[in-house]
This record gives structure tokens, C-alpha cells and sequence, in this order.
């Protein structure tokens, strides 16, 4: 028994080891090319050999650096005017009745049901019209828009739930609604603000299509990427390096903000 | 759905008439946003797939036309529905690794050691979207890629020159854009699913242990019924993704070889950018948002049906 249990424990694991191996190659590969001149990347890129070139990390910052800080300077301009705005309303829906609720909330969520690609093509012709195409105005005027859909859906939930006598007991003391909504309702919320924030730093960086489309001039990441794979179609040292270069903001911020991240999307799931 | 209103009411049980205006102005940005960013365009994308519309000057009204064109005269557009139709079939297939694994990963006794694949198993999702891509259009490479030299290493091909060309072959194409990202783990899914697992109570599975309950039997009886619900709504995003997807397509071979890879979203957007017929693009673009819809509303159907039993 204990005999079977430990060698279908071996099997798990080498089932599992034999998964992760797959899922890192393309990644170590990356490693291991970003270190490479020519020859060497010609040669072998299994792993990475002497001489490295670090100098590959120099160019390969000097490529992307400009479409990191675009992308930096959108999504944090989305994320903080997005969560401003949608955490506001979400509060006066999660807390007040009023004439014109509930069909005003469903005006809201009705939009979660629209594709992007029914969008696509009138956005354009609006951005043109307002002139925003090849500007960040572009990007950063839609994305507040449709993030703040999910966004008023998400925290009104989470306000409902924070127990009412929190706010009758400010109430009492005087305190006005902006100053409950200030003071408890965001206070009490900051994990799901942080989950929401993640998710849309996370948007931004990976959107592909509209910035294509709206703002070619303003490089985000996404588009930054494919443009210089295409133009660069021989310094794969460099070009790694710049994939790599270009991931390790996303990466900094999972690691720092993961563990509650994995906890939100299990409690997120479960509810749903 | 809330408890009635906060009694929010001054001594005599009346508010007064701009209290509930200050409400309406805290949410005006919001929907001043979605009425202009969001609304607008729906909108007026519905609107346009009655016309003949270049965007600009040319805008003529020209019925269902569109439409007839999209359903009965497109074959571009046909051969592009049935790439999306492999690539939904692919993407409801390929979500079979992460359920096995995460059953497998949630049976490994080893706590730290399942800490560890579970972090390895979520780096893609960590990764930038278009940094996987780019990497798969690598280990795509003909000449130089990891592909090839793998196979060339193994004695299959013999040098990395002489292998397929994968994305810049007609037949191959199709087939590399559906199994590109081997071994098809996706993150989110692995996450969510090792969530209903753990939610498993304990003596449901020390009685099928001690009935003597195999392995296999445990699976289908114990743990894929747990997580049922999280399988049916990855099943439901994938067919939905796999419909209106086609970043994918556009990044690595734009459709191409010839048409070979073409899925109906990229016709919407050529048709759109390329050759500016604004009003028929618009109309591929409500159709398929039609078809979305249509997954979504059957999928909350049968989700309440089935929670209803």
C-alpha cells in the first residue's frame, strides 16, 4: 500500500514536472537567445554560452523603454480616473434608492454583453472625429469608459456586503455620504480596489487591437513588440531582451500583489 | 435586491428635492463615459450596417443589402467561419489539460512541492499576452526556430532548413495557430478549478477511499462533478473567445497564407481598415455580436436550469 501510494506520488510528480518543463522552455529560451550575439543564437540556444552579451539588455532597453513608459503613464491614468469614477457610483448604487435605479444599473450592465468587436469600427470613426487618433487620448478615453462597466458591477457587489451599521453609525455622528463613501466604504475595500487595479494595468498592457487601430503613433507595449519583431527580423539577442525587458513590470507586480490576486479569482469563482 | 432605502429622511419623512440630485451627480461622469464611449458606438454600429459607408462622405442607405452580401454572397467570409469553427473546437478541447492537471496537482500529497508547479504553472499568465505570441511565432521560425531545430536534433528533419514552414504553409498553418501553446494551461482555469477542488469536503473523499473507489472512479464521481460549474463557464468563455478572437490570427500570419488562417473578426477589420467599407464591416461586426449574444443568453439559461435541479 504505502509502496503504491509513493510511486503514484512519483507519477504525479513527473507528470507535473514533465508540464512545467514545457511551460518554461519558451521562456528560458528567451533568456538564453537575449544573451546571445549571432553566431552564438545560430549556433545552440538551449542555453546560454559564454561570452553573454549583456550589451543585447542596453539595446533591447533603448527599443522598448518608450512604449513601456506610454503604457506606464495610460494605464495608470485609466486605473486611478476608471476606479475614481465607478467606485463613486457603485456607492450610490450599492447604498441609495432613487427614481430611475434599477433601469440606470441595468443601462450599465447591459454593456457587459457587448463585444468588443461590435464597437470597434464606430469607436474609430468617433476617435477620428474628435481627433484623439495617434494620440493616448485615444486609448485612455475608451479604456476608462469600458472598464468602468466591469468595474460599477464589481464593487457594487462588494459595497452591499460591508455591514450597514458602519454607515448608519457614521450617519448618526454627521458624517456627510462623501465622507461615508471616503472614509468606510473605500478604506474597507482596498483588496478589491487592488484586484481591480491589477486587472486593468493588466488590460492595458495586453489590449492589442485598439491601439492598433487608434493610436499606431503612440506605441503601447503590445504594439511596440510585434512593430520591432517585424523590423528586426536578425538581432534576436536584442529583440529578446526587449521581450524580457518588456515583461518584468507585469512581472514585478504579480509578485508583489499574487498571493491575493490567486485569492480573489478562487472567492471571485466561487461566487459566481 | 438591497434592504429599502437608509432612512435618509429628515423629521417629517420627506427629503428634500436636491438630495436625490446630488446622487444623479455623483454617477454623471460614469455615464457621461459609457454614453459617449461606449453606447454611442453600439449604437451607431447598428445603425451603419444599414448603409453603404465609407466613414466619411459616403454614407447611402441600403437596406438589408449588407447583410444579404454577408449571408449569401461572401465566400470569403464562409471559409473564415469555418476557421472559427475549428478554432472553438480546438479551444473546447484543449481545455482538457488544465482540468487533468489541476485533478493531478491537487492529489500531490507534497504541499510545498504543489506550491511550487502552481506558481510555475501561473508564469503565462504573468507574461505579457504579446510576449507568449511572438514567442510562439519564434519557436515557429523555419530557419531558425525551436521547432525545427528540435526536430533536426532528434533526427527527424534532417537540418532545421529543411523542415515545414509551419505558419507560411497553407496546410500547416491552420494547424500551428490551433496548437500553438502546448501544453495548453491556462492559468486562470488551473486556478479556479484547484479552488473547487479544495472545496471538497474531507470525508467525501475518505469514503470513497475506504469503498475502495479507484482513481478514475473518484474522478468522475467525486471531483469533476465539484468543479462542473467552473469546467461549463471555461467551456462557454472559450467558445465565445474562439468566435470573436483574432488577434492571434492578425499577429502571426495575418490571415495568410493567402487565406489560409482568415477567421471572420480579421475580414470585419480588413474590410474596416484596408478597404474602408465602414458600413459592411459593420454589419460582420452585428452578426457576430448577435451570435455572442446568443451563447451568452443559452448559457445563463441552462446555468439556472441546472442550478434550479
Amino acid at each position: 500500500m504505502a509502496l503504491t501510494s509513493r510511486r503514484a506520488e512519483a507519477a504525479k510528480f513527473t507528470l507535473l514536472a514533465g508540464a512545467a518543463f514545457f511551460v518554461l522552455v519558451p521562456f528560458w529560451v528567451m533568456i538564453s537567445i537575449s544573451l546571445k550575439d549571432l553566431r552564438q543564437f545560430l549556433d545552440n540556444i538551449l542555453y546560454p554560452t559564454s561570452p553573454f552579451q549583456w550589451q543585447n539588455y542596453v539595446e533591447g532597453w533603448e527599443a522598448v523603454s518608450p512604449y513601456i513608459i506610454n503604457t506606464l503613464v495610460v494605464a495608470a491614468v485609466v486605473t486611478v480616473v476608471s476606479l475614481t469614477l465607478s467606485s463613486l457610483t457603485a456607492y450610490v448604487f450599492a447604498r441609495y434608492e432613487f427614481p430611475g435605479k434599477t433601469p440606470l444599473f441595468y443601462a450599465l450592465i447591459v454593456l457587459l454583453m457587448i463585444p468588443g468587436i461590435l464597437n470597434l469600427i464606430p469607436q474609430y470613426v468617433l476617435a477620428l472625429r474628435l481627433g484623439l487618433v495617434g494620440t493616448a487620448w485615444a486609448l485612455i478615453l475608451f479604456y476608462v469608459a469600458s472598464r468602468q462597466v466591469l468595474e460599477v458591477y464589481i464593487l457594487r457587489t462588494f459595497f452591499s456586503g460591508l455591514p450597514k451599521e458602519l454607515f448608519e453609525a457614521a450617519q448618526m455622528d454627521g458624517a456627510s455620504d462623501i465622507r461615508q463613501y471616503w472614509s468606510i466604504a473605500l478604506p474597507l475595500s482596498k483588496s478589491i480596489l487592488g484586484t481591480l487595479a491589477i486587472m486593468t494595468v493588466v488590460f492595458v498592457w495586453n489590449d492589442y487591437i485598439w491601439p492598433l487601430v487608434a493610436a499606431d503613433n503612440f506605441k503601447t507595449v503590445s504594439i511596440g513588440l510585434a512593430y520591432l519583431t517585424k523590423q528586426h527580423s536578425t538581432s534576436w539577442g536584442p529583440l529578446m531582451a526587449g521581450y524580457a525587458i518588456a515583461s518584468l513590470p507585469l512581472i514585478l507586480l504579480f509578485s508583489v500583489t499574487m498571493r491575493y490576486f490567486v485569492e480573489g479569482i478562487a472567492t471571485g469563482a466561487i461566487k459566481a | 435586491m438591497d434592504s429599502a432605502a437608509h432612512g435618509r429622511t429628515s423629521g417629517d419623512g420627506r427629503m428634500p428635492w436636491y438630495y436625490g440630485a446630488r446622487l444623479y451627480v455623483y454617477i454623471l461622469p460614469t455615464f457621461v463615459f459609457i454614453g459617449i464611449f461606449a453606447y454611442y458606438p453600439s449604437l451607431s454600429a447598428i445603425y451603419h450596417s444599414f448603409f453603404n459607408w465609407n466613414g466619411s462622405n459616403i454614407k447611402d442607405y441600403v437596406g438589408l443589402a449588407n447583410f444579404r452580401r454577408i449571408f449569401l454572397n461572401d465566400r470569403d467570409l464562409l471559409v473564415a467561419s469555418w476557421h472559427m469553427l475549428l478554432f472553438v473546437s480546438a479551444n473546447l478541447v484543449l481545455q482538457i489539460p488544465s482540468i487533468l492537471l489541476a485533478v493531478v496537482l491537487y492529489h500531490l500529497r507534497n504541499k510545498r512541492v504543489q506550491y511550487w508547479f502552481r506558481m510555475v504553472f501561473v508564469i503565462p499568465m504573468v507574461v505579457p499576452g504579446m510576449v507568449g505570441m511572438l514567442l510562439w511565432m519564434f519557436i515557429y521560425n523555419p530557419q531558425v526556430g525551436l521547432l525545427n531545430r528540435a526536430l533536426a536534433g532528434l533526427g527527424i528533419i534532417p537540418s532545421p532548413f529543411d523542415g515545414p514552414t509551419w505558419l507560411a504553409d497553407t496546410r500547416l498553418a491552420m494547424p500551428s495557430l490551433m496548437f500553438m501553446g502546448f501544453p495548453y494551461i491556462n492559468p486562470i482555469a488551473l486556478l479556479i478549478y484547484l479552488a473547487g477542488l479544495e472545496r471538497i469536503p474531507r470525508d467525501l473523499n475518505d469514503s470513497a477511499l475506504i469503498d475502495g473507489a479507484s482513481a478514475w472512479q473518484r474522478l468522475v464521481r467525486v471531483e469533476l462533478p465539484m468543479i462542473l460549474g467552473q469546467v461549463k463557464l471555461m467551456l462557454i468563455l472559450g467558445i465565445i473567445g474562439g468566435v470573436q478572437d483574432y488577434g492571434r490570427v492578425l499577429i502571426m500570419t495575418g490571415g495568410g497564407p493567402s487565406d489560409a488562417t482568415t477567421v471572420p473578426g480579421l475580414i470585419m477589420y480588413n474590410t474596416a481598415f484596408r478597404y474602408a467599407q465602414m458600413g459592411y464591416a459593420s454589419a460582420i461586426g452585428v452578426v457576430m455580436f448577435l451570435v455572442i449574444l446568443g451563447l451568452t443568453v443559452l448559457n445563463m439559461r441552462y446555468f439556472r436550469t441546472h442550478e434550479a435541479s
